[in-house]
């Protein structure tokens, strides 16, 4: 075997993909490597590890491992696909909010590795008397996830020790019972991601203000009489969602 | 193969006396404290390749009063395939940021082809210490130093694989890369005592300072100390960084100074994090050993 073939016949040890490596203590670094990718995959899914319980994520992560195998240097970047991968895995079938939830466990753990922007105070005297002629500007570093799941409520409870004590899980256990879905909203404050359930009608205002659409344009008509613009934008301001104002021609 | 380069010097520099400890996060506060009590801290590089973030931007504020080693993970230098443009790009992007006083990485392979596609093993995976390795070592380390335009150094790793064949022994083939490619060593004492440990070597103090005076001691920038684990049911022990320095681990390192001279020292301990006072502890211990080993160099030296 030339040093090629053992390199690649070695990484093809490590996922899985032969149980026969030649070499005595080859065992050694699959178990090193599994261990590694479970503490990675917790990093960065806390409430998927928390839900489905130490043993059976150990079993889930070392299934990705294998099918995936890992593909960057970085061990914080491996899983970045887990969400859509176990959508098919057989884990889903009990427990079929899993995808959504890993989902939004991933946006929030990537708003704390990412640029979030300061306010820019000053830029908001762009606004002028036409809302037509003016849109806000919103963080790069937010995200907005719609679920047909309380995604929200469960990711709240599952932050504490004891989940079943919380508020948000009996409120997520009504709502899984009545179909209902949350909203998320994911931001930084301070270096914490943060998720917060949202109306429909802020989806779609922050959806429009992303295409860098007109503040007019972006509530529309039945909105604008529904909100208190000016708490709102406050609002908004305070979590650094939106951190700036501009005149659009 | 390239001949010997004149790589750029190290940017900021430390003291040979200088006495680091790793930073992990468990510490990122009281580092941010007192991160005086040390000379320098070492990070793993590739825990800090985020665009930005809390752990980013607390290492460049940290990196503004204390010097930081960049000890990498990931390059897999040791591979027959080049280390990808990604990765170069992510560890220059925090040389950049931290003006580090030395980058460095290991003497092993981590990237390697599946069905095609190119992978990472995830570990410092073993190489034999052949003229092939040889060649795909010298042509990384010449890669990642011509990227990044400076000076690496390359570790010793923990093997818990005997190859049977080779053409060099271990402190040879770092000498060759030294030789060719004009990188620095960091010489880990516990990876040398593990490897003489697992391979059940007859004399182990004696293949230990045979081995510290076939290298190049003017190539060692950094000397890393660490504690490891028996592993009963495989009579392994294994480099897990999880405990304090082993009684053995400081009298090798003591007859290495000695035998080297003084030079910056590193305290690794990467599981079961203990306080960052008895991490200090440590950091404090490597002073009085390094006192007691120049007090002994001196003398013999006067004779």
């Amino acid at each position: 075997m030339n040093l090629s073939e053992y390199q690649c016949q070695f990484l093809g040890f490590l996922f899985g993909e032969t149980n026969s490596m030649q070499l005595p203590n080859a065992d050694v670094y699959r178990f090193g490597v599994e261990a590694k990718a479970v503490r990675a995959i917790e990093n960065s899914y806390p409430t998927v590890k928390t839900l489905l319980g130490p043993t059976v994520f150990q079993g889930v992560v070392v299934d990705y491992l294998r099918t995936i195998k890992k593909q960057s240097g970085d061990w914080s970047d491996f899983g970045w696909g887990f969400p859509s991968w176990i959508i098919s895995h057989r884990i889903s079938d009990q427990v079929p909010y899993l995808s959504d939830v890993a989902r939004l466990d991933g946006y929030v753990s990537r708003a704390e590795r990412r640029p979030f922007d300061e306010v820019n105070f000053e830029s908001f005297s762009n606004i002028g008397k036409d809302l037509s002629e003016c849109t806000l500007i919103l963080n790069r570093g937010l995200e907005l996830f719609r679920s047909t799941y309380p995604i929200v409520s469960i990711w709240e409870a599952h932050k504490s020790a004891e989940p079943r004590d919380t508020l948000s899980f009996a409120q997520a256990k009504r709502m899984i019972a009545q179909g209902r879905g949350q909203n998320a909203l994911i931001y930084r404050t301070g270096w914490r991601g943060m998720a917060e359930s949202i109306s429909e009608n802020d989806v779609a205002v922050l959806s429009h203000l992303r295409e860098q659409q007109s503040i007019a344009r972006a509530f529309a008509k039945n909105v604008l009489l529904e909100k208190n613009f000016a708490g709102w934008l406050q609002d908004m301001i305070a979590k650094g969602v939106i951190v700036g104002a501009r005149t659009i021609h | 193969m390239s001949d010997r380069q004149d790589t750029v010097p190290l940017t900021r520099m430390f003291t040979n006396t200088a006495v680091g400890v790793g930073l992990r996060p468990d510490h990122y506060q009281d580092a941010l404290e007192n991160a005086s009590a040390v000379d320098f801290l070492e990070v793993h590089s590739e825990n800090f390749f985020a665009e930005a973030g809390m752990a980013v931007e607390l290492l460049e504020e940290i990196s503004a009063e204390t010097p930081i080693s960049l000890h990498g993970t990931s390059a897999g230098l040791g591979s027959v395939e080049a280390v990808p443009d990604d990765y170069l790009e992510k560890l220059r992007r925090l040389v950049d940021r931290v003006d580090p006083i030395l980058v460095s990485d290991h003497l092993c392979f981590t990237w390697a082809r599946i069905g095609g596609r190119i992978f990472h093993g995830g570990d410092l995976l073993p190489i034999p210490y052949t003229k092939e390795s040889l060649h795909h070592a010298v042509n990384n380390i010449d890669r990642l130093q011509s990227y990044l335009g400076r000076q690496i150094a390359v570790e010793n790793v923990c093997a818990y694989i005997d190859f049977d064949q080779g053409d060099f022994d271990e402190a040879e083939f770092l000498s060759e890369i030294v030789v060719r490619t004009g990188c620095g060593l960091i010489l880990d004492i516990n990876n040398l005592m593990v490897n003489a440990r697992n391979a059940r070597v007859g004399e182990p103090e004696s293949y230990f300072d045979h081995y510290v005076r076939s290298v190049d001691s003017s190539a060692i920038l950094e000397i890393h100390l660490a504690g490891s684990t028996p592993v009963e049911d495989q009579d392994l022990l294994i480099d897990d960084h999880a405990c304090p320095v082993s009684g053995a681990g400081w009298e090798s390192y003591q007859r290495a100074l000695t035998e080297i001279g003084p030079k910056p020292t590193l305290i690794e301990w990467d599981n079961n994090l203990p306080s960052w006072g008895a991490l200090l502890g440590e950091a404090t211990k490597a002073r009085k050993a390094q006192r007691r080993a120049f007090s002994r160099r001196r003398s013999y030296e006067s004779v």
